[in-house]
């Protein structure tokens, strides 16, 4: 009842006050006029006393009055309580209102449910951090409608990384009077909420709110964070602590609460990617996943499960079917903490298309880390290039060495250099690397060409031979910018030397030279090299920075025989001697094989750029205009036994009408495109002529939320000392706002009041208003 | 104290309504227990015999008497001439203050009856005045048994009621008073101090002994009142209105520097002075008053 009254109207408190300070006064006014009257016959001993004591008598009584006008004062506001919770006394008397700010994380970290591995009971149910933090949400709620003129805010973290168009946070409730349909309406919104895939911190989220209630200068502020306080995220927190002074300066009282008990064990699947460059149907493909041990204590007896999802190549969205297969399980002896592990595997499609690849490792803290999808795109065939003369002298070994026993998926395809001139842009985006086999000259088309192809991710090999003119070539060099990577002087003879400290072809650390490389008595050893056109003196002395020698005639770096480089996205190597044995042997060793299938993997990543979406990625749709319609639909991935859902996507034009458009916040729970879930999403746009096309995307967790360190309480106070927050635990939230801690101010109020007290009955008895 | 002291104290005098019994009471009380006679006459001829009886002084005894006859008698002198008393009792308003057994005038008025009792007891003649501002009534001296009545009487009909100007009384008293003797004075001396003390050294330089019974009540000496108070004057319209435990001290010390001043005035004067308190026993004032006669 005291706290509606003292919570009430500016008008009640006037009077309070006004009755405080009044009464004392007239208390003692009414003592002067209730005086005995004594007829006394020494009268002019009085008078001069009272001549004498007249101005310490008034003095006396005036602090007397003013000790019990304080008194009263302070008795008031230690019974309303008054600054217990802001602190601010002056604000109070204002009648204002107290909002309470929730800000509740609902990264992906909250999901975890402390240790299970040593749950024997199926039954058990464990209960998450952020059930943990509904559980606090339902105590505030309970704390504030007990009193009156309260208002109430709740935002996700989430709400902080991505806001509405016009820049506002997307509030739960915002701004909410706590009134009788109060109650309902947070439990309305309470059942919307769950913890999100998305890896976010509070620092938008605070920021943006610290703003908003500073913004709000008539009323009382109270902000509570509900977290579970993961050192990544709360170890550096200067912009955070600046933010919460800010809001602390501006009247407000912060009060943090940890949703987690314990620190949990937690693995995560942190990577899971194709291991090459190959990738075509009925091949094997080398797939590379890596798992990393979060926690502090090591790992043992692990399974990794794989399966792929190999998808038809359906004309529209619903006729899409999808096969999955399982594959052997990855098994993993140990994983030491904080180590990553990366094991191989292969996986084989038989069909072209985008296919996936998923990997789960078994349940933990954390659930939604521990599945990582990935897409690959097969191709029917590696389209491989080869420029020849007529005679193919060259591209006939080089063809043998790509496609032994037609087992590899690639496809050597051998033109002459004329092919160059006449092809079209587009036509030569089939291939993956196009080979240059001792080619004099091209036209200034076909380089043009070859340039644009090697910039958007094609690759170019250059074997060099008795045709290839150093003049053209260092056309090509365009001061290291170009598609050629070395300047060429001239053919030059390698001398045969029996005492030569290295063979021929002396290869240095490069992911084409795997098999050969650091091994004794290879056979690449018994290539002989006799000639190779060596570069210039000055590319020697300074060659272009991105420009390196990968193999050399034995070892003189003033030879070298293979050098890489790049141009755009696409990869370039040259090898200064000949493809066929024509200069050289190598094309009739053993190594050659290995050596050129290596290279074609290598040349051939420039086409299979790698971009890793998570939720927290930006994801652009692009199309041509005149191509594809601008309406889309996405297929929502597989999500535990959630089905997928379709929803609808409007591009918009850019570029002068050239091309649609959309940039999606990847998690977006408010936006229009529904990415809240992790897996494989399907984004279906329809061609002009009623054909659907498909681009499929994986999109995973960020896999730095799965780090369940917890940041300890007492670094994490010291850090925000000037805010001076309440830190406390959501097992020991206290619902009943009568037991607080006392603020500063109700304590200052205590001692003076103590101290009134105590002076209080000595100036009354130098008054002598008390009788003896 | 003895039985007889007992009734000496204000509270026993109080019930006692008749002035002379009062005095008669406090007299006879007071010299009962004592050896030395009442007489303290200063005559040197014999007058006659007569038998002793307890208390009389062993000094006056005639021991040749007792020798032959074997009897204790005591010798009597014819006095020169008889003591003139004269009381100067104050009746100012100021005199009616005392929230005790007697206020300050009935135990003024108490000590003049009693000291004429005994002085008439020993047949000195006894006179009275009364004042306040004026002299309101004066009785000549007289020693006979009837002046005792006649002082009551004039103590009696006092009325109380004007401010005193002591200065101004003293003054014609010792104009009037042609004879030397001796001239008590009863009052709370609430007047003019300068002035007072100037005239009653008048009254010393025309030959007379003079003793001033100061009387004081015990509230305006410990000034015990707490408590807003509002402090009327009796003899004006003068008011204070005040907490008086702020203004004790320097009431206090006022009083101090007030009774001072008498006493050291008084001393300078040979003004025999007593500070008489109306809750002290009346037998202290009869003390004071032998003791300056036997020292005389």
């Amino acid at each position: 009842m005291l706290d509606n009254l003292f919570t009430s109207s500016a008008s009640v408190w006037t009077g309070l006050i006004s009755a405080a300070v009044l009464l004392p006064i007239l208390i003692h006014l009414i003592n002067l006029v209730r005086y005995k009257k004594v007829p006394f016959a020494a009268m002019d001993f009085l008078l001069k006393s009272q001549k004498q004591s007249k101005n310490y008598v008034w003095l006396k009584q005036l602090l007397l009055l003013l000790s019990r006008v304080a008194a009263l004062l302070l008795a008031l506001f230690l019974l309303s309580q008054a600054g217990c919770q802001e602190d601010r006394i002056a604000r109070i008397l204002g009648g204002r209102s107290t909002h309470h700010y929730v800000l509740l994380d609902d990264s992906y970290s909250m999901t975890d449910t402390g240790d299970n591995s040593n749950s024997s009971n199926s039954t058990d149910v464990s209960t998450s951090a952020f059930d943990n933090a509904k559980g606090v949400l339902t105590s505030i709620a309970g704390r504030v409608s007990n009193r009156q003129n309260q208002k109430f805010s709740l935002a996700r973290f989430s709400a902080g990384e991505r806001t509405v168009g016009n820049g506002d946070v997307r509030f739960d409730l915002e701004n909410r009077l706590v009134d009788s349909a109060f109650g309902s309406l947070l439990d309305e919104a309470k059942g919307k909420l769950a913890a999100s895939a998305l890896a976010v911190d509070g620092r938008s989220i605070i920021s943006q709110v610290s703003a908003i209630a500073r913004q709000r200068s008539d009323e009382n502020p109270i902000l509570y964070v509900l977290s579970d306080f993961r050192s990544k995220d709360w170890e550096l927190i200067d912009d955070i602590e600046g933010d919460l002074r800010a809001f602390k300066e501006s009247g407000g009282a912060v009060e943090l609460i940890n949703c987690t008990a314990t620190e949990s064990p937690n693995l995560a699947i942190v990577d899971l990617q194709p291991a090459s460059n190959v990738r075509v149907a009925n091949t094997p493909l080398m797939m590379e996943v890596k798992i990393k041990n979060l926690s502090d204590s090591p790992i043992t007896k692990l399974r990794a499960l794989i399966s792929t999802d190999t998808f038809s190549q359906s004309t529209t969205p619903t006729g899409l079917v999808q096969k999955t297969e399982d594959l052997p399980a990855i098994f993993i002896q140990r994983i030491e903490a904080k180590e990553t592990i990366t094991r191989l595997f292969p996986v084989f499609f038989s069909s072209p298309g985008q296919h996936s690849i998923t990997a789960r490792i078994p349940e933990d803290a954390v659930a939604i880390d521990n599945v990582r999808s990935s897409i690959v795109t097969i191709k029917e065939k590696a389209q491989v290039l080869l420029i020849d003369d007529a005679n193919q002298k060259h591209a006939a070994f080089v063809s043998l060495a790509l496609n032994p026993n037609q087992l590899t998926g690639i496809a050597p395809e051998v033109q002459p250099k004329s092919f160059l001139r006449d092809v079209d842009g587009k036509t030569l985006s089939r291939y993956d690397v196009i080979y240059l086999l001792d080619v004099d000259a091209l036209d200034e088309a076909a380089v043009r060409r070859l340039r644009s192809f090697c910039i958007a991710g094609g690759g170019l090999g250059y074997f060099l031979g008795p045709k290839s003119s150093p003049t053209f070539y260092n056309k090509l060099f365009e001061d290291g910018q170009g598609i050629f990577p070395v300047e060429l002087e001239q053919a030059v003879d390698v001398e045969e030397d029996p005492q030569a400290p290295s063979a021929d072809f002396s290869p240095l650390d490069h992911p084409i030279f795997a098999p050969v490389l650091n091994q004794k008595n290879s056979l690449l050893d018994l290539v002989d090299v006799e000639q190779t056109i060596v570069p210039t003196r000055e590319w020697l002395l300074s060659p272009p920075a991105n420009a390196k020698v990968i193999a050399t005639v034995r070892g003189d770096q003033r030879r070298p025989l293979m050098v890489e480089s790049s141009c755009g996205d696409g990869r370039i190597v040259v090898c200064t001697t000949t493809a066929g044995p024509v200069w050289n042997n190598w094309s009739r060793n053993a190594t050659f094989l290995p050596v050129l299938l290596l290279l074609e993997d290598y040349l051939a990543g420039g086409k299979h750029q790698r971009t890793i979406l998570t939720l927290s990625s930006t994801l652009t749709l692009t199309k041509d205009a005149g191509q594809f319609r601008p309406d889309a639909t996405i297929l929502s991935p597989i999500f535990g036994s959630q089905e997928r859902e379709s929803s609808e996507l409007k591009l918009t034009a850019v570029k002068d009408n050239q091309f649609l458009q959309s940039v999606l916040p990847a998690y977006n729970p408010a936006g229009r495109a529904n990415l809240t879930l992790p897996g494989v999403y399907d984004f279906w746009f329809q061609e002009t002529n009623g054909a659907w096309s498909v681009d499929r995307d994986a999109i995973n967790v960020d896999t730095i939320e799965g780090n369940l360190e917890t940041i300890p309480p007492g670094q994490l106070l010291t850090s925000l000392n000037a805010v001076e927050p309440t830190w406390v635990n959501w097992d020991q939230f206290n619902p009943e706002p009568n037991v607080k801690p006392a603020s500063s101010l109700s304590r200052l109020f205590l001692v003076l009041l103590v101290m009134v007290f105590a002076i209080e009955p000595l100036l009354a008895y130098l008054s002598s208003f008390h009788h003896a | 104290m003895p039985d007889s002291k007992r009734f000496l104290h204000p509270e026993a005098i109080k019930r006692i309504a008749r002035m002379d019994l009062r005095a008669r009471q406090i007299v006879e009380g007071y010299l009962s227990g004592m050896h030395r006679s009442p007489h303290f006459g200063q005559s040197v001829e014999f007058r006659q015999h007569r038998e002793y009886t307890p208390g009389d002084d062993l000094r006056h005894v005639d021991w040749q008497v007792w020798a032959r006859q074997d009897r204790l008698y005591i010798k009597q002198y014819e006095s020169d001439e008889k003591m003139q008393v004269n009381l100067l009792v104050d009746i100012s308003n100021s005199m009616t203050f005392g929230n005790g057994h007697l206020n300050k005038f009935e135990y003024g008025a108490t000590i003049a009856v009693s000291l004429a009792y005994l002085a008439i007891r020993n047949q000195d003649s006894v006179g009275c005045i009364t004042f306040d501002d004026q002299i309101r009534n004066r009785l000549r001296p007289m020693s006979s048994k009837s002046q005792l009545h006649s002082i009551m009487s004039v103590l009696d009909a006092a009325s109380l009621e004007s401010k005193t100007d002591m200065t101004k009384i003293l003054g014609s008293a010792a104009e009037s008073l042609t004879k030397r003797g001796m001239v008590i004075l009863i009052s709370d001396l609430l007047s003019d101090t300068a002035g007072t003390l100037k005239s009653l050294r008048l009254l010393t330089q025309r030959g007379h002994d003079v003793l001033v019974f100061h009387v004081m009540d015990d509230e305006e000496i410990d000034f015990p009142f707490t408590g807003p108070t509002k402090f009327q004057d009796m003899e004006s319209d003068t008011t204070v209105n005040c907490n008086p435990k702020a203004l004790k001290m320097g009431y206090l010390t006022a009083l101090n520097e007030f009774l001072d001043e008498l006493r050291r005035g008084c001393a300078k004067s040979a003004i025999q002075y007593a500070l008489v308190k109306t809750g002290d026993p009346l037998d202290a004032v009869l003390a004071q008053f032998l003791s300056t006669r036997m020292a005389m």
